[in-house]
């Protein structure tokens, strides 16, 4: 793909500064701003990805001369196939050929490797900048994200008293539907639907007592590891060799938490998380499964995992990382016929509970709004771009050795932040709409089922 | 290197969707979009990644026929391979099973059994991206219908909203002379005609703003007809299948757009102002071909179809605003506008949301579609033709199907995604409008 060219040559746009308002009127147009966001981010992202597999590219490319050259290749071939190598790290042809112009005078096979380190390094130096330059977009689209959510959460909480004050008035009044009366929903009901994953029980909705109960215990204590996450890894924020003193085996334990474990089927892949509105919702996968993890750290450290930078420490650090893969993702997306579901008017006393179990979790979302964890993410993610930008600094100097320390530690930290963001504001952003989404298409059924009851002739 | 391409295996689905009527049906209805968004885009990438592997993946075997003829290593050879397939993001087991043969092999069997995996990749990821296209098709569609939904519902409030208008000038309203009209949402997409981020924070004069979007709706009519027409002409009778490489690269052209130079220097780029952005229409990255190129998709040899390919796959469309990255524009303050300039933008919203819902039962969706289609069947052929005859059949026969792909994904953005695209848009503006007249109505008040 030939991509990472263009996205060197480009500017990264500097960050937004708006964000988004709490009121009442404008909320059709936040959903369309949120959308352009959620395109946005997606971009970003795709694009983040793409730069750290360039970033693996650029080592397999040097890797690979270095075994050619070993093969007894001779060194005007063994720099075409480094400049291919590094053409299908998204260079364009020319780009590639221009960023390899110091190996065309090396003589000797020992040469064309410093050379060819060199050229991969600087390559690898200005994507880490790419990387690190668009971090700042995220941090952006993240907080616009959070206050849109809490935006909603506030009107939807203020709906959803609205809810409480017009049920207990009609039970009063003595308010009552037609016995025939049935509730057909005709959008967005599998936000109706909680506790089950299969594909066919939520075509079938859950009676109005589960959801309570669902709404009422299950999604407090998912915020509760959301609490957890929150908590991760952030204890050393004030402390300048947090990221280098932290171990890898710190580093996976702080990312695996104390999450519920779940198999999703595949072997290699050690997935934990949690149900969600009847679907699983992945909070952190990792392609390794603990034991190859555990056989790794103890080929490269043995029990003990060292402080120092060893450049082998930070590649495998960052091989870890990189493995992680944290998100608030469906597993069952493709409902069918979920266009028009009816089912029981709900009595007006489960609407009153769900209403204050709503109220609740809306309160809940909103508590993140004030919480200074976030504060501390955000500080700690600020951290981890300056330590980035040192150790590409560092890479410019020093010996052939420090230079591909610095190299792989500053590839290490962008890695992490790239995680740490994820686990942290992009999964508690994820979370908090996921509540709000599932409060405002219950808040549309439970409009619905008021709308029937009337009072008693 | 690209991303793993594990994904090739996952399987996706789609969800149903209604027309929303209610505010808070709208509210389910965004809802449901931002995860169709959500697919579309992870569809889109992926299929840009399984796109250009293909380019890779022969770019390997062309590098083992070259590194053989060098006289280079069969181990070292081997190992480029290896490298490169990699690169086009193959790993874990379809790695390996694409190196069996290769590993062991000598010189003189390695050229064969590069190939073969070659053929054999492209074969599943060619068989992948036609499984995913229904996926994307059913995503637009959906993202289509509620566009729609939006535009009518905004025609609807448009019209009401000229109906107050009406009243409260014949009811002799009035507002207070400090009255000021504070935005503080959604001001990018309010302010029009011009794209500098410093002209974005003094908002045009209401007057001017009927205007704009009276040129605005001639530009979208243009790129949309353009869109629904260009390179369409014999869609019963074998269009894709026939369509020759001028045609394949031909792009939807907006009379009175400008050119301008999206940042790399073999950018080639078409499009024009909308909403205060430059919104790109087409875009190439590689020079304009020459005349070597086949005269149609299925004819040529190997090279000229992956060129082919390549200029195809180079060719963006879209509706891209360029300064997305305004600053300082979560609050603007201006003049409340008079009746008669809300009036004159209600009048202009209701004109251009008119102009939208047209699209809606243009046949010519539905022919494009149904061409797509068509498209499909066609990679198919071409797979199945893959699998036999000599090796030079194979591979050009391969190369074709590639390059079926690649055009099946440009005229999908050319058209049903522009289109789409610039619905949502006008969307977006409108609704944008809306909320900022509503408020600028809620200042007047009947004289005492």
């Amino acid at each position: 793909m030939k991509t990472l060219s263009s996205r060197l040559g480009v500017q990264t746009p500097p960050s937004f500064a708006a964000i988004a308002s709490v009121s009442d009127d404008n909320y059709i147009v936040d959903s369309a701003d949120q959308l352009a966001d959620d395109n946005l981010l997606h971009k970003l992202e795709s694009e983040e990805a793409e730069n750290i597999a360039a970033i693996e590219s650029t080592l397999s490319a040097i890797d690979l001369l270095n075994n050619v050259l070993e093969d007894g290749t001779k060194p005007a071939i063994a720099k075409v196939i480094f400049e291919r190598a590094l053409a299908h790290s998204g260079l364009t042809d020319e780009d590639a050929l221009n960023r390899t112009v110091g190996c065309e005078s090396a003589s000797t096979p020992e040469k064309l490797g410093v050379e060819a380190f060199e050229s991969g390094k600087r390559l690898i130096s200005d994507i880490i900048k790419v990387i690190i330059e668009a971090y700042k977009d995220f941090k952006a689209i993240l907080k616009r994200t959070w206050a849109r959510t809490f935006g909603r959460a506030k009107r939807i909480s203020s709906g959803w008293s609205t809810v409480i004050t017009k049920a207990e008035k009609a039970m009063v009044d003595g308010m009552a539907p037609a016995n025939s009366d049935k509730l057909t929903v005709k959008s967005g009901s599998e936000w109706l639907v909680a506790g089950t994953s299969g594909n066919k029980s939520p075509k079938t909705p859950e009676a109005w007592k589960d959801i309570l109960s669902f709404v009422g215990t299950n999604i407090p204590n998912f915020f509760n590891e959301l609490d957890g996450f929150l908590e991760l890894d952030i204890d050393d924020v004030d402390d300048d060799k947090a990221v280098a003193a932290k171990s890898t085996s710190e580093m996976l334990m702080g990312l695996a938490g104390t999450l519920p474990p779940f198999d999703t089927g595949r072997n290699i892949t050690v997935s934990l998380g949690s149900e969600l509105l009847g679907r699983k919702v992945f909070l952190y996968e990792s392609k390794f499964d603990k034991s190859t993890i555990k056989t790794k750290l103890d080929e490269v450290f043995g029990n003990d995992v060292p402080n120092d930078v060893a450049e082998k420490t930070f590649k495998l650090r960052k091989e870890v990382l990189a493995s992680q893969s944290i998100k608030v993702a469906s597993s069952n997306i493709k409902l069918d016929s979920l266009d028009e579901v009816k089912t029981d008017l709900p009595s007006l006393n489960e609407v009153v509970e769900l209403a204050k179990a709503h109220v609740e979790l809306m309160a809940r979302v909103t508590k993140f709004n004030s919480s200074k964890d976030l504060n501390r993410v955000e500080k700690l993610l600020d951290k981890y771009v300056n330590d980035a930008e040192a150790s590409i600094k560092k890479a410019e100097g020093d010996t052939p050795a420090d230079k591909r320390v610095a190299t792989a530690k500053a590839q290490m930290i962008s890695t992490y932040a790239s995680v740490t963001r994820k686990i942290s504001l992009g999964l508690a952003s994820d979370m908090c709409r996921y509540a709000a989404d599932l409060s405002a298409g219950h808040y549309g059924v439970v409009k619905l089922a008021l709308g029937k009851y009337k009072k008693a002739a | 290197m690209l991303n793993n391409l594990s994904f090739l295996n996952d399987g996706l689905g789609e969800t149903n969707i209604s027309t929303a009527e209610t505010p808070w049906d709208i509210e389910l209805e965004n809802m449901a979009q931002s995860e169709d968004n959500a697919l579309l885009s992870d569809l889109r990438y992926k299929e840009s990644q399984v796109l250009s592997a293909m380019d890779t993946i022969l770019d390997a075997d062309d590098e083992v026929t070259a590194l053989l003829g060098a006289g280079v290593s069969a181990r070292t050879t081997a190992r480029v391979f290896s490298n490169t397939i990699s690169s086009a993001g193959i790993t874990g087991h379809a790695h390996r099973s694409a190196m069996l043969g290769v590993e062991s092999a000598g010189s003189e069997r390695l050229g064969v059994e590069a190939l073969s995996s070659a053929k054999s990749l492209i074969t599943n990821i060619v068989k992948w991206f036609i499984e995913r296209y229904k996926d994307v098709k059913a995503a637009l569609a959906r993202t289509w219908k509620r566009s729609m939904g939006s535009i009518k519902r905004a025609n609807s409030a448009w019209v009401k909203l000229k109906a107050k208008v009406d009243d409260a000038e014949t009811n002799g309203y009035v507002i207070d002379n400090k009255d000021k009209l504070v935005i503080t949402r959604g001001p990018a997409a309010f302010i029009l005609g011009k794209s500098s981020d410093e002209a974005a924070k003094t908002p045009e004069s209401w007057s001017k703003i009927p205007t704009h979007i009276s040129a605005m709706e001639k530009q979208i009519v243009a790129a949309t007809t353009a869109a629904l027409k260009e390179d369409m002409p014999n869609v019963d009778d074998g269009a894709v299948e026939g369509l020759s490489s001028a045609d394949l690269i031909k792009l939807p052209t907006v009379k009175d757009g400008s050119t301008f130079n999206i940042g790399g220097d073999a950018v080639d780029a078409k499009g024009f102002g909308l909403l205060g952005r430059s919104v790109l229409i087409s875009q190439y990255n590689t020079a304009k071909p020459d005349g070597t190129l086949p005269a149609t998709v299925g004819e040529g040899n190997e090279t000229q179809l992956r060129t082919l390919k390549r200029i195809v796959g180079s060719i963006s469309f879209g509706v891209r605003p360029s300064n997305m990255h305004l600053k300082s524009l979560d609050e603007v303050k201006l003049e409340i506008p008079s009746l008669s300039e809300i009036g004159s933008l209600a009048n202009a919203q209701i004109d251009l949301t008119r102009t939208a819902l047209s699209f809606e039962t243009d046949k010519k969706v539905d022919k494009i579609t149904r061409a797509l289609d068509k498209a499909i069947a066609d990679s198919k052929k071409w797979i199945s033709k893959a699998d036999g005859d000599t090796e030079e059949e194979k591979r050009k026969n391969t190369v074709i199907a590639a390059l079926k792909a690649e055009v099946l994904t440009n005229y999908r953005k050319q058209t049903l995604e522009l289109v789409s695209d610039l619905i949502s848009l006008t969307s977006s503006l409108s609704s944008s409008h809306y909320a900022a007249c509503t408020k600028a109505m809620g200042q007047y008040k009947k004289a005492a």
